[in-house]
């Protein structure tokens, strides 16, 4: 059996008085891919942004492989977390070139040892020769794969994604969704992402949770909801 | 379907930026005056202002120059990094209260530190009584800290507002690449902050070059003070206006490096304000004592002398001249706030929906690099060539409209520079799917990019109305007859000796200098949070 690798349990946030996310319990296993989809404004990215520690919960737990991330009395700071993220803006910084973006993270390894990383990576997600460009000389595609190696390099435990594809017209987003599904099933990296398009649940996710007003009403597999979606289009 | 509003549009635009152009000739023409002085204006010192004075002036005022924008840099950029990012014990008070040294006139700060820490200073005698060292802050090192002090705000605003909005995700995706606070500041923040701290640094510049007070009473020789020692001194005009044109060439060069700074930078266009994070223990109490330290020093001590003073003299009639001083100070104030910022936004307008960029608007961008004496100057000799053509029922040489016209040629720039930076933070694209929906250039500007001009707008609107309240030289030469401001006021009586006296006029001009500030911080408090 798969080992359980993230565990959310009855996680609370609020901004002021109005509750954004209410009472979530996740499981995420070694190498899977969870896709988190619901209308705007149900509470997804608040998820993923309490689940890499840019917010705090106002109650409920979060461990990663058995260790607490934030509970009652342990809160780890976002640096700290071995979690990668990639923005719904991807966040690159503009006045780096791609290496240096994919290197960011690496800036306490030996500069030998950290080019060869950023070499590996760029291979890795097919940008080779292009490490000298800057972001905005590169295609929304590329400056996609550029986000993911950048968090990628790191290895982290697990990668959130924040409606990675919603900027990318629909071909380059079939292409970027495939490229995705490869790297992240190479590189054996478990992932949570945020959409709202069922067609990236049905490629990517291993599981699809459906949330609505801050909960998660359904956690079920790719198959079950599509299946079920097909016969209630309404659904969701 | 489309065809219409763009034809429509176009028709507008071409209407409205041959105004434009027409209004930016008018605002050059005391600089085309300046610039062809040596076609019209001869200059019998020449030789000696050249040979002996200009070397010692340009020497000493690039000296200057160089460290109050290196103590300034110092003082403002981590402060407003502070400021933006953290939650730590009064940062509430000191976001507004680090803007408020904008309000003090760098003449009223140097008079009050020359009579904390001058030779004879109040501080320096208590120090030689209790047998320590007699420091002496009348000096070229003691002024470049005097008007770093006071002047430091026109950075930290741009800058705080840099860090506050437009780079959110780049500094969250930094932190969840294990990046700490001081390694975000200095590898994402800064680079990304640098338009805005070159935009500050560039009216910090012009401020410093311009000023005059100050720099007089440290007997530190700059251009300026070299102007007026031509032009009172050796009683030769147009050897004045040929340093002025030395000045001018600076400020170009200061104008160029601080384009190519911008030209260089990359933006995030990111408007979601960032969430300041808290600190704990030993960095929370660090954090409060650097603000703490910088608020007294810039703010607590020359206000502290100044309400001293005032507390000195409250049984001598200051009263009668200082109240209708107060009440022509705010009239003038607000309205060459009023006619500089209706214009600097025609400009920028014209900026961004023009084809080309206009040398006129340029040029009249230049204004803030003279000296508000020479200003003065050459609006004279234009009205007065005006006024004897009698075309009008009334003089124009001691108006108020003159003085305001001067007002607007003079800080033109420091409306208009925050707007630029800031515009160029929007996308193009926001324009371009105003124009696909049909909407005019003039009605995409007012509908689209006014809206997210907001904060600079404010910002410009304070910034013009504090240098107005302060302006010194300009308004002694170009008021009505029997009018006194503020700054004139307390000039006269520091004139004479009544440098008590004149501690009044100078408290209220802080004062007056505070509410726009306090105004701006109140409006940008809600979005800012």
């Amino acid at each position: 059996m798969t080992p359980l690798l993230l565990r959310i349990r009855d996680l609370h946030f609020a901004h002021g008085t109005s509750p954004v996310v209410r009472g979530v319990d996740l499981d995420l296993a070694a190498g899977e891919v969870v896709i988190v989809v619901g209308p705007s404004g149900c509470g997804k990215t608040t998820l993923l942004r309490l689940i890499a520690g840019l917010e705090r919960p106002t109650r409920g737990n979060i461990e990663l492989a058995g260790d607490p991330l934030s509970d009652g009395a342990t809160f780890v700071a976002p640096e700290q977390r071995p979690l990668g993220m990639v923005f719904q803006g991807l966040a690159l910084f503009p006045h780096l070139t791609v290496n240096q973006n994919i290197g960011f993270g690496l800036s306490k390894a030996p500069k030998g040892e950290r080019d060869r990383r950023v070499a590996e990576e760029l291979r890795s997600v097919g940008l080779e020769g292009l490490g000298d460009r800057h972001p905005h000389q590169l295609s929304g595609g590329q400056q996609q794969r550029v986000a993911i190696a950048r968090s990628l390099v790191l290895r982290p435990k697990v990668l959130l994604m924040d409606e990675p594809f919603s900027d990318l017209d629909a071909r380059t987003r079939r292409s970027v969704r495939t490229e995705v599904a490869r790297i992240l099933r190479e590189h054996g990296t478990a992932a949570i992402i945020v959409s709202h398009d069922r067609e990236d649940a049905y490629h990517l996710g291993d599981r699809i949770a459906l949330m609505d007003e801050g909960r998660l009403v359904r956690v079920d597999t790719a198959e079950v909801l599509r299946h079920h979606w097909q016969q209630h289009p309404f659904d969701a | 379907m489309t065809g219409t509003p763009r034809s429509r549009s176009s028709y507008r635009s071409k209407g409205l930026f041959p105004l434009i152009s027409l209004i930016a000739v008018l605002l050059a023409a005391p600089l085309l005056v300046v610039i062809t002085s040596p076609l019209h204006r001869a200059a019998p010192e020449w030789p000696h202002v050249l040979g002996t004075l200009l070397p010692a002036h340009l020497l000493e005022t690039l000296v200057l120059l160089a460290g109050v924008l290196l103590i300034a840099l110092v003082i403002a950029v981590p402060s407003a990094w502070l400021i933006a990012s953290f939650q730590f014990p009064l940062r509430s008070v000191f976001r507004w209260a680090l803007v408020l040294p904008l309000a003090l006139p760098t003449y009223i700060s140097a008079y009050a530190y020359a009579g904390l820490l001058g030779p004879t200073g109040s501080i320096s005698r208590w120090s030689v009584a209790h047998g320590g060292p007699r420091p002496d802050i009348v000096s070229l090192p003691g002024l470049c800290v005097v008007l770093a002090l006071v002047l430091f705000p026109y950075i930290y605003l741009p800058t705080r507002a840099a860090f506050m909005r437009g780079m959110r995700t780049q500094l969250e995706a930094a932190r969840l690449l294990g990046s700490g606070a001081v390694d975000r500041f200095l590898r994402i923040a800064l680079p990304l902050a640098r338009p805005a701290i070159a935009g500050g640094a560039l009216l910090l510049c012009m401020e410093t070059l311009n000023d005059f007070g100050a720099v007089k009473y440290y007997g530190v020789r700059t251009l300026t003070t070299g102007i007026f020692r031509s032009w009172g001194g050796l009683y030769d005009m147009g050897s004045a206006l040929r340093l002025s044109m030395v000045l001018l060439a600076l400020i170009a060069a200061l104008l160029w490096i601080e384009r190519r700074t911008r030209k260089g930078a990359r933006q995030t266009t990111d408007q979601v304000p960032g969430v300041p994070v808290r600190l704990r223990g030993t960095k929370a109490w660090f954090a409060t004592g650097w603000c703490s330290l910088i608020l007294l020093l810039s703010l607590g001590l020359p206000l502290g002398r100044i309400i001293s003073d005032v507390f000195a003299t409250l049984d001598r009639p200051v009263w009668s001249d200082v109240f209708p001083a107060f009440g022509n100070t705010v009239y003038v104030a607000v309205l060459a706030a009023a006619c500089t910022m209706g214009i600097a936004l025609l400009f920028t307008y014209r900026e961004r929906h023009g084809e080309r960029s206009d040398v006129a608007i340029r040029v009249a961008n230049l204004g803030y690099a003279i000296p508000g004496a020479v200003i003065a100057v050459a609006v004279m000799a234009l009205a007065g060539a005006i006024d004897r053509q009698g075309w009008m029922s009334f003089a124009l040489i001691g108006s108020i409209g003159l003085l305001t016209y001067a007002f607007t040629v003079r800080f033109l720039a420091v409306g208009t520079q925050p707007l630029y930076g800031n515009l160029r933070q929007q996308s193009i694209s926001l324009d371009e799917s105003a124009r696909l929906l049909g909407a005019s250039p003039w009605r995409t500007f007012v509908r689209v990019n006014l809206p997210l001009l907001r904060p600079a707008l404010l910002v410009s609107a304070l910034l013009v109305t504090i240098d107005v309240i302060k302006e010194l030289p300009l308004t002694l030469v170009l008021r009505p007859f029997n009018f006194q401001t503020l700054s004139t006021t307390a000039y006269e009586l520091a004139s004479i000796e009544q440098l008590r006296e004149a501690s009044w006029p100078a408290l209220l001009i802080v004062l007056c200098g505070a509410i726009p500030v306090l105004l701006l911080e109140k409006l940008l408090a809600r979005p800012l949070r």
